[in-house]
C-alpha cells in the first residue's frame, strides 16, 4: 500500500495531553467505532457518518476541569471521524501512528489483538490512505508532507468556518424550523434532512450531557465554584430551549458544536458574540471583569485543543452587522488575549479605515507585549484581493476570513482547503538538472521534456523551461486536489459542517456534495524567493557578467558548493529580494506573477469555483528544506527556505521600509492569501511606538495586506536555545502561526533565529 | 562638473538621527581628531579598503589578482599594506570569504536622491525625513549643500549631523534647506577642544549663536566619553548651552565601542583602549546631574 506510515501525518508543534479514558476503553470506543462503519457499508454515506459520530459523542467529551468558566473538552482518539489532520484525522480516519503509540501503553494481549484488527480495517477504509492510494506516484507526487518529492497531496477539509452567527440566531429549536423549511424545499431528500435533525439530536445530548459533567465536577467544591458551574448548567439548559440569549449561552453553543463538527477554526467571533455581551453588559448580566473571564476560559480551552497551526478567531473589519457591539467585543478579547499568552487562538484583527483608534493602539500594546497577537490584516487592500482571486462580489468579499496559516475563504460560504504543496525552489533544481532532483538523484521530470544547461543559451531559455515544468506540476495538482474532493464524497459528507455551511440546508446537499456556495481550493507554494533569489543569481553571474557558465553554477550546486566556495560566495553576494533592490524584486514579480496565474488557471479549468495560490508556510519551509539539494542562491543543501513571500532569513539587510517594499511589489490579486512575518525588539517596539504606528501604516497604504509581528530582545532567542527551561512562555510568530520558541526543533529555531531584527 | 559625493553608506529606517522614520546619507571626509570616533571608516574622503582579519582564511586570492602588491602572506599571516592600495576592488571581489570590503563609493546626487526616494511614503506618516552625516558633511561643504538643495526641492525634512565645523556663512546658507540641525558639543575648553577634537570650542558656539539668530532649530548632541567628558564643568557647560536660542534640546550620546573593529579593519589606530561602555544607570545619572545644573531637556538619545 502506498501510505506511508513512517512519514509525520501532522504538522504538530504541541502535543496534546494524555486521553483521560484508560486504554482499554479507548479501544472499546475505536472498536465501536469501527464495528459501526463496517456494518454501515451498505448504507448511505451521510447514515453511516451519523451511526459513527453516535458512537463518539459525547463519550469522548473530558471532565470539566477546576478552572474552566466555559465546558468543553474532548478527546481525540487515534480512529474517528474529523475535517483536518491538526485534530484527529480526515473523514473516517485512523491515526496509524497514534494507534501504535497505544501498543506500548498495554500488555493485554486481547487490547493488543484488538488494536491489530482496528488497523487492518482501517488500512483499507481511513480516508486519507484511500486518497494516497489512487494518487501517490513513485517519484512525483508525494504524502503530505514527504519532503523528497518535488509535490505533495492530501485529502483534507480545512479551514472552514461554520455559519455560527446563524447556529446564534437561531438556536436549535430556529436550526430545527430550518431544516423543515429546506426540507419542503427539497422534496425526495429526507434522509439527509433527518440526518440534519439527528445532527441536533446529537448536539442537545452532548449538552445535557455535559450539564451532568457540571454536576460531577461540584463535588467537594466551594460555594463559590458550584455558583459559577450553576452558572454554566443554566446556559447549557437554556440553549437546549431557546436561541442563546447571554454570551455564556452563545459562547457554550457555538464551542460544543464546534468540537463535534471536528472544526479548527472559530468564524467572527465579535460578529457572532458582540451583541450578547452587549446585552449582557447593558443589562448587568455581566460586569466587564466577568465578560473578560468568560472570554479568557473559552481561550484556554480552544489552546487546550492544540490545533497547532489552526484555531483561528477573527475580529474586526468591514461588513459587520452591529460595529459598536462587535468592538466590545474586541476589546474584551484582545485583553484576554494579552492575559492569557496562549498560543491559541490565532487571533487575528481585521484593520479598515475609519475603524477605532483605541482598539489599533490596543492591538499594538498588545504585540508589543511579546505575544504575537493580534495579527493584522488591511481591509482596504484584502476586501478587493478576495473579490478578485475568490472570483466574489464586495460584499461577499468583505465577510472574508483566513484561515490556519492565513488563506483566505469566505465565511462559512467557501472551500479553500489546501490539499496540494509544491516545492518550487525544489523544482528549480529539478529544471536545471534536466530532470534530476540533485537532492537525492531522481528523476522527477514529471514527464516533461527538460533540457540540459549547456543547450539554455539565455536567461528566458532558463525562465521559459522553469515555467514548462511548473506549469505541468500545477496542472496535476489541481487535477488531484480535485480528485481529494471527490474521493472525500465517496466516504462522507461533513454532516456537522454541511449543516452550518451555505447553501447546504437549502440545497439539500452535503458540503462536497454541491452544497457549499464557493467549491474552491488552495495550492501551497514553498522556496518562491529562493527561487527567484536563484534565477535572479544565474542571471547576474552567468548571463549578464558572463563569470560563469549555467553548467557551472549546476555542477556547483550539485555538489553543495564543495570545492566551489568562490562561486558560492558570487551566488550569495547576488542582489537578493528584501532589500527593496529592483534587480531581485522584478524577477521575484515576474515569478510570483507566473505561479500565481497559472495556479489559478490550472485550478479553474478543472472545475473549481476559485483556486489560488497561498505563500503562507507553517514550518514546513524548514522541514522541506532538510530535503532540498542546495540551490543557485547560494543557499546549502538541507538549509531552511524562505517563509511565505518573506526573504530569506537574513538576506535582507536594508531595514524594514526596504523589506515591506519589496513585498509590496508582489500583486496579491491572483492568490489566496500570504503571511508577512517581521521581528522586532522589544526597546524599539515600545520606545519607538509612534514610529512603528508610523511604519505599519505606511505599510498598509503602499498596499500591504497582512502582518505578523514578533517582538523578542536582542539575544533572547539564543538564551531560549541555550537555556530553554528559562523561556518557557517565549512566543514567536513562525510561519502562518505561533508557537512556544521552545516547542519547535531546532533547525525552526534557527531558521526564526536567522530572520532580521529590526530594533 | 557633475557633483559625486563620496558616501560611505547610506541607511533606511533611521529612528535616531532625528524624528520620525530617516534616511541618512554618510558622507566621507572628516578633518576631526577626536580619539573615541564611532565611525573612523568615514575619516578618510577617499575610498578605502578594509580587512576584516576573523573571516580571513589566509587562501591568498586576494594577493593573486593585486597588482599593487598590498596583500603579501610571506609571513604566513595575511598582512595587508593599506598605503599601497588603489581602491581598484578587485580583491574584494576575489574574496570568498567577506575579509575584504571598499568604504566608500562615488554617488551622484540624483542617485543618492533615488534611494532616499524609495522611503518617502514612510517620511510623510511618520514626520520624518533625511539626515545628511558623516563624517564631517561640512567639511565636504559643495557637496553637502548640493544634496541638501535636492532634497528641499523634494520637499522632504532635513536634518544636518554636524560638529559645527566649518565657515559659520556656511552654515548660515545651508540653513536655509535645514529644517533641524544635530550639532554636536564634544568637550569643554577652548584648548581642550583643539588638543581633543582638533577644532576650537568656539566655532560650535560660533553656530550655536548664529543658528539660533536666524531662527534655526539645533538638537545639541553630547558624546559622553568617560575621562572625556563626563566631569563637572563639562555637564555644567551643558545645562548653560541647553537653555540658549535654538536649542531645542540635548541628547546624551554614550560611548559604544563599536568603532573599535571598524578601526583596526582600516589599519587605523584611533580607538580608545581600555574604556568601558557605560551603563544604563550611567546615563540616566548624567542626564539626573545636567538636570540640576539647570540643564533644560536633556535626553538620551
Amino acid at each position: 500500500m502506498k501510505n506511508d506510515k513512517s512519514v509525520a501525518e501532522i504538522v504538530e508543534v504541541n502535543k496534546k495531553v494524555p486521553c483521560e479514558k484508560p486504554v482499554h476503553q479507548q479501544i472499546d470506543i475505536m472498536e465501536a467505532y469501527t464495528d459501526t462503519h463496517r456494518a454501515n457499508a451498505s448504507s448511505s454515506t451521510a447514515r453511516r457518518e451519523m451511526e459513527c459520530l453516535k458512537v463518539l459523542y459525547p463519550v469522548t467529551f473530558r471532565h470539566v476541569e477546576d478552572e474552566d468558566l466555559v465546558v468543553g473538552r474532548t478527546d481525540v482518539l487515534p480512529v474517528g471521524f474529523g475535517c483536518v489532520t491538526s485534530v484527529g484525522g480526515v473523514g473516517h480516519y485512523c491515526s496509524f501512528a497514534k494507534l501504535n503509540a497505544l501498543r506500548s501503553q498495554t500488555d493485554d494481549p486481547n487490547d493488543l489483538r484488538r488494536i491489530d484488527n482496528i488497523e487492518a480495517y482501517w488500512d483499507k477504509n481511513d480516508t486519507r490512505s484511500i486518497f494516497y492510494e489512487q494518487v501517490l506516484t513513485p517519484d512525483t507526487f508525494g504524502k503530505f508532507v514527504d519532503g523528497k518529492y518535488g509535490a505533495v497531496v492530501t485529502a483534507r477539509l480545512s479551514g472552514t468556518m461554520l455559519d455560527y452567527e446563524s447556529l446564534v440566531s437561531l438556536g436549535i429549536p430556529g436550526l430545527r424550523d430550518k431544516i423543515e423549511r429546506c426540507r419542503v424545499a427539497s422534496p425526495g431528500n429526507n434522509e439527509f434532512f433527518d440526518i440534519m435533525g439527528e445532527c441536533l439530536d446529537l448536539l442537545a445530548k452532548t449538552i445535557r450531557c455535559h450539564i451532568g459533567l457540571c454536576e460531577a465536577a461540584k463535588q467537594g467544591k466551594s460555594q463559590c465554584r458550584v455558583a459559577e458551574l450553576d452558572r454554566i448548567e443554566d446556559a447549557l439548559s437554556g440553549i437546549l430551549v431557546h436561541k442563546p440569549e447571554t454570551l455564556m449561552e452563545g459562547i457554550e453553543l457555538c464551542w460544543l458544536y464546534t468540537l463535534m463538527a471536528g472544526v479548527v477554526n472559530y468564524g467572527r467571533a465579535d460578529v457572532y458574540l458582540g451583541e450578547l455581551l452587549a446585552h449582557d453588559l447593558d443589562a448587568g448580566v455581566l460586569s466587564e471583569s466577568d465578560a473578560l473571564a468568560i472570554i479568557k476560559s473559552w481561550f484556554k480551552l480552544i489552546d487546550a485543543r492544540h490545533s497547532n497551526v489552526n484555531g483561528r478567531i477573527i475580529v474586526g473589519g468591514l461588513g459587520r452587522k452591529a460595529p459598536e457591539a462587535s468592538d466590545r467585543f474586541v476589546r474584551i478579547a484582545i485583553e484576554a488575549v494579552r492575559q492569557n499568552r496562549t498560543v491559541e487562538p490565532q487571533f487575528t484583527l481585521r484593520c479598515y479605515r475609519g475603524m477605532d483608534e483605541s482598539i489599533y493602539q490596543q492591538a499594538l500594546d498588545c504585540i508589543g507585549s511579546g505575544c504575537t497577537y493580534p495579527m493584522l490584516l488591511n481591509d482596504e487592500v484584502v476586501v478587493p484581493q478576495v473579490m478578485s482571486a475568490l472570483n466574489v462580489d464586495e460584499r461577499t468579499a468583505e465577510d472574508y476570513v483566513p484561515f490556519g496559516c492565513g488563506e483566505l475563504v469566505i465565511n462559512h460560504a467557501s472551500v479553500g482547503t489546501p490539499n496540494a504543496l509544491i516545492n518550487v525552489l525544489k523544482l528549480l533544481n529539478v529544471s536545471l538538472n534536466k530532470g534530476i532532483d540533485n537532492y537525492d538523484g531522481v528523476d522527477r521530470s514529471n514527464g516533461v521534456r527538460l533540457k540540459a544547461p549547456e543547450e539554455l543559451k539565455s536567461f528566458d531559455d532558463v525562465f521559459e523551461q522553469y515555467e514548462r515544468l511548473l506549469e505541468k506540476y500545477f496542472s496535476d495538482c489541481a487535477r488531484i486536489h480535485w480528485y481529494s474532493y471527490e474521493l472525500m464524497r465517496t466516504q462522507c459528507d461533513f454532516l456537522m459542517t454541511s449543516l452550518l455551511t451555505n447553501d447546504c440546508l437549502e440545497r439539500g446537499r452535503s458540503i462536497l456534495k454541491g452544497g457549499v456556495r464557493y467549491l474552491g481550493g488552495t495550492d501551497e507554494t514553498y522556496g518562491n524567493i529562493n527561487a527567484s533569489d536563484s534565477l535572479a543569481a544565474i542571471k547576474k553571474v552567468v548571463f549578464d557578467e558572463g563569470r560563469y557558465t549555467l553548467r557551472e553554477v549546476v555542477d556547483a550546486t550539485n555538489a553543495n558548493f564543495e570545492g566551489y566556495e568562490a562561486l558560492r560566495h558570487d551566488l550569495l553576494a547576488a542582489p537578493k529580494y528584501g532589500n527593496d533592490d529592483d534587480y531581485a524584486d522584478d524577477i521575484a514579480v515576474c515569478l510570483h506573477e507566473f505561479i500565481c496565474r497559472t495556479v489559478r488557471k490550472t485550478g479553474e479549468e478543472v472545475g473549481f469555483h476559485n483556486y489560488g495560490t497561498v505563500l503562507i508556510n507553517n514550518q514546513v519551509n524548514t522541514e522541506w528544506g532538510r530535503k532540498t539539494g542546495a540551490s543557485p542562491d547560494g543557499r546549502l543543501c538541507g538549509m531552511f527556505m524562505n517563509n511565505g513571500n518573506n526573504p530569506q532569513s537574513g538576506a535582507d539587510h536594508n531595514g524594514p521600509t526596504a523589506m515591506l517594499n519589496s513585498l509590496v511589489k508582489l500583486d496579491v490579486n491572483d492568490h489566496a492569501g500570504s503571511v508577512q512575518n517581521i521581528k522586532f525588539t522589544h526597546d524599539m517596539f515600545v520606545s519607538k511606538m509612534p514610529v512603528l504606528r508610523a511604519l505599519i501604516k505606511t505599510y498598509f497604504e503602499n498596499g500591504g495586506c497582512q502582518l505578523m509581528v514578533s517582538v523578542v530582545d536582542p539575544g533572547e532567542l539564543e538564551d531560549a536555545i541555550a537555556h530553554p527551561e528559562l523561556h518557557q512562555n517565549l512566543l514567536v510568530r513562525v510561519g502562518g502561526f505561533s508557537a512556544r520558541f521552545v516547542a519547535l526543533e531546532k533547525d525552526v529555531q534557527q531558521e526564526i533565529l536567522a530572520r532580521t531584527l529590526n530594533g | 562638473m557633475i557633483l559625486m559625493p563620496t558616501v560611505f553608506d547610506i541607511q533606511r529606517f533611521c529612528v535616531n538621527d532625528g524624528p520620525g522614520i530617516r534616511t541618512t546619507v554618510y558622507l566621507k571626509g572628516c578633518p576631526l581628531t577626536c580619539p573615541w570616533c564611532h565611525n573612523p571608516e568615514s575619516n578618510s574622503p577617499l575610498p578605502q579598503l578594509a580587512f576584516i582579519a576573523e573571516n580571513c582564511v589566509g587562501c591568498g586570492r586576494c594577493a593573486e589578482v593585486c597588482e599593487q602588491g598590498v596583500h603579501d602572506f610571506s609571513s604566513g599571516a595575511h598582512v595587508v599594506d593599506f598605503s599601497r592600495c588603489v581602491t581598484c576592488g578587485r580583491c574584494v571581489r576575489a574574496c570568498p570569504h567577506d575579509a575584504l570590503k571598499l568604504y566608500g563609493r562615488e554617488m551622484s546626487v540624483e542617485a543618492i536622491v533615488d534611494v532616499i526616494a524609495r522611503d518617502e511614503a514612510y517620511y510623510a506618516a511618520s514626520g520624518g525625513g533625511v539626515t545628511i552625516s558623516g563624517g564631517e558633511a561640512m567639511s565636504r561643504y559643495a557637496d553637502t549643500l548640493a544634496i541638501a538643495r535636492a532634497v528641499k526641492e523634494r520637499g522632504w525634512h532635513l536634518a544636518l549631523e554636524t560638529s559645527g565645523f566649518g565657515p559659520t556663512a556656511h552654515f548660515v546658507e545651508i540653513a536655509r534647506f535645514v529644517d533641524l540641525f544635530l550639532l554636536d558639543y564634544k568637550v569643554t575648553g577652548e584648548c581642550r577642544y583643539k588638543s581633543v577634537v582638533g577644532m576650537p570650542e568656539s566655532m560650535v558656539l560660533e553656530k550655536i549663536e548664529a543658528l539660533g539668530a536666524a531662527g534655526s532649530q539645533i538638537v545639541l548632541r553630547c558624546p559622553i566619553i568617560p575621562g572625556f567628558s563626563d566631569d563637572i564643568e563639562h555637564f555644567k557647560r551643558i545645562a548653560d548651552l541647553s537653555r540658549r536660542p535654538g536649542i531645542d534640546h540635548v541628547e546624551l550620546l554614550p560611548y559604544h565601542d563599536f568603532g573599535i573593529g571598524k578601526a583596526k579593519s582600516i589599519g587605523s589606530h584611533q580607538y580608545l583602549k581600555d574604556v568601558a561602555v557605560p551603563t544604563a544607570n550611567a546615563t540616566a545619572m548624567w542626564i539626573a546631574k545636567i538636570e540640576s545644573f539647570g540643564g533644560r531637556d536633556i535626553r538620551k538619545s
